[in-house]
Parts: structure tokens; sequence; C-alpha cells
């Protein structure tokens, strides 16, 4: 399949917010294609390979558990996931790793405005959360038009202006990179 | 998990290695070993979990060092193969005095040689 060359697009409408002693990242992204194909996006293994930071064992559409297999490493890291709420195509939710993910699909005149919540432990490291979806959500909202640029994830993600990304939404979010 | 089961995976021992010089925040962490998020969150958790490192909370940001407590069992339960180490070490160094004394194969009569041996004793 023909790739694309990739350049990150405009930054995405992000917040980040206190959750017990966690926290967090709010990020909000229109997709140019209907719920229904990002669902599809978000949950079937073989279109996940085309865009995710992980393989998943089996489609990710019911609850229960699965395993999420962060590629990219210098070696296998399976994560644990447990799919808490599956409601084809408005809601999903589940557990990867420590760190908590809500995918909201909204219907709008274009597409999509997906509402991502990731949670996790560690105020700094939502920066670096927003750039990794960032580059992950344009690589699928290509990939769903039919121009896939190819998976760019962990060490490839520094060659596709991960750091600018990561810059740009702490100075956004107000977070000091340390 | 058992300390042994810890330090099993190589991506614990690489946070090892990086917290031995400073404590050091995740982000820190994560950039100089090149690891997602998710995946050192897990691994600083079993860490957190089995006492070889603490964590402290900086301003929103936590801190990760390392404890000694694990590191001081782990020595205890290799002290008695050190040992035998060095038990094995004194019967290779009586089998070589033996050696020395009794058992040199038998030296042909070169000049050049037995003076070489001559002036090493």
């Amino acid at each position: 399949m023909p790739t694309h060359p990739y350049r990150p697009g405009p930054l995405a409408d992000v917040a980040v917010r206190p959750d017990g002693d966690r926290w967090t990242l709010v990020f909000v992204r229109d997709l140019r294609h209907p719920p229904d194909k990002v669902w599809s996006a978000l949950t079937d293994p073989a279109q996940l390979r085309a865009w995710a930071p992980f393989d998943a064992d089996r489609d990710l559409g019911t609850p229960g558990t699965a395993t999420l297999n962060m590629v990219g490493g210098p070696e296998p890291e399976p994560l644990a996931a447990t799919i808490r709420r599956a409601e084809r195509p408005h809601l999903l939710e589940y557990t990867w790793g420590e760190d908590l993910l809500r995918w909201e699909l909204e219907p709008i005149a274009t597409g999509t405005r997906l509402t991502l919540r990731h949670t996790t432990g560690d105020r700094t490291w939502i920066a670096k959360v927003s750039a990794g979806w960032h580059i992950c959500l344009d690589v699928l909202d290509r990939a769903l038009a039919g121009q896939p640029v190819g998976r760019i994830v962990a060490g490839d993600a520094m060659q596709h202006g991960f750091e600018e990304l990561e810059k740009a939404y702490a100075s956004r979010l107000g977070i000091a990179l340390g | 998990m058992d300390a042994f089961t810890v330090l099993a995976a190589p991506a614990r021992r690489s946070i090892l290695t990086e917290l031995r010089s400073s404590a050091r925040s995740v982000n820190d962490l994560a950039d100089r070993l090149a690891v997602n998020q998710p995946t050192i969150s897990k691994h600083l958790k079993v860490l957190r979990e089995a006492g070889f490192v603490s964590c402290r909370g900086e301003a929103q940001q936590r801190i990760y060092q390392l404890e000694p407590g694990p590191f001081r069992d782990l020595d205890a339960w290799i002290e008695p193969y050190r040992r035998l180490w060095s038990r094995h070490l004194d019967a290779l160094e009586r089998h070589l005095d033996e050696r020395t004394d009794h058992a040199d194969p038998p030296v042909p009569p070169r000049p050049a040689r037995r003076r070489r041996r001559a002036t090493r004793r």
C-alpha cells in the first residue's frame, strides 16, 4: 500500500484536569469520518495495527479483559486492559496498564467529534501523552481517508515532530517540562 | 512479585541503572530510556511495590529514587554462593600449588628454558 508523507496537523483542543491524585487529559479532535467508521478503527485489531501504539489480542468492542501489546519498543510490552464500557458507536472506555482511556464519539456535520480522556498518574506526562495521541490520530484520520502514512509509534515519532508537539502542548496546557 | 522476577525484565533493570546516578522524574526516565509512558508507568509500579524504588511528589510530578532494602536482601541471598565460589578458588589455588611442586611435566633439557624457570623462582 502506498504511503504519503506526514507532517503533524494543527494542535487539538486540550485541557488537563485533576482526578483524585491523578490527572486527566481531555483531547478533542474532529475526524472526517462518521462515528461508526471511527468506532471500527478504535476496536478492530486489524485497523488498530494501522495507527495505534499497541496491538490488541481481540476486538475491543465488547466488555472484558484484553491484552494490548505496545509496539515499537526494544522488547515486547504487554499491558493488561479491561474494557469497561463499549457502546457502539458512542462510548468506549478501557484501562490501559495503570492508565484509563475513554473515547467519546459524537456525530457532527463534517464527521465525528472525538473526545479522548486519558487519565494517568503524573501531570508532566500530559504533554507527552498529547503529542503521542496527536500523531496517532493524524495517522488514523489519514488511514480512514485512504491516504495511509503508515503507523508512527515509539522512536519513529521522534522523526515526525514529536518533540515540537510536546513543547507546543506543554505551553498550551501550562505544563513545565522537566 | 519476588525480587528476581522484578529484575527479570530488562526494562526494569534499565530504570534501576538510570536511578543509580540520581533520583529522576518519570519524564526524565522516559526521555533517557526512549520508553513510552504506559510502559514506564507499569514498570515503575512494579518496582515501587517490590520496594526497589520510592517516589515523592514534587509540584505535580513524581520523582523516583532507589531504595536499598531489596538490594540488601539480594546480597544476603548471593553471599553463600560467593563463599562457595571463593572455596572453589581456594581449591584451584591448592591444585596449582600441587602441580608446581609435584606434577610438572618433565622439562625438556633445554638450557634457555631452564634459565627462565630458575630466574622466576
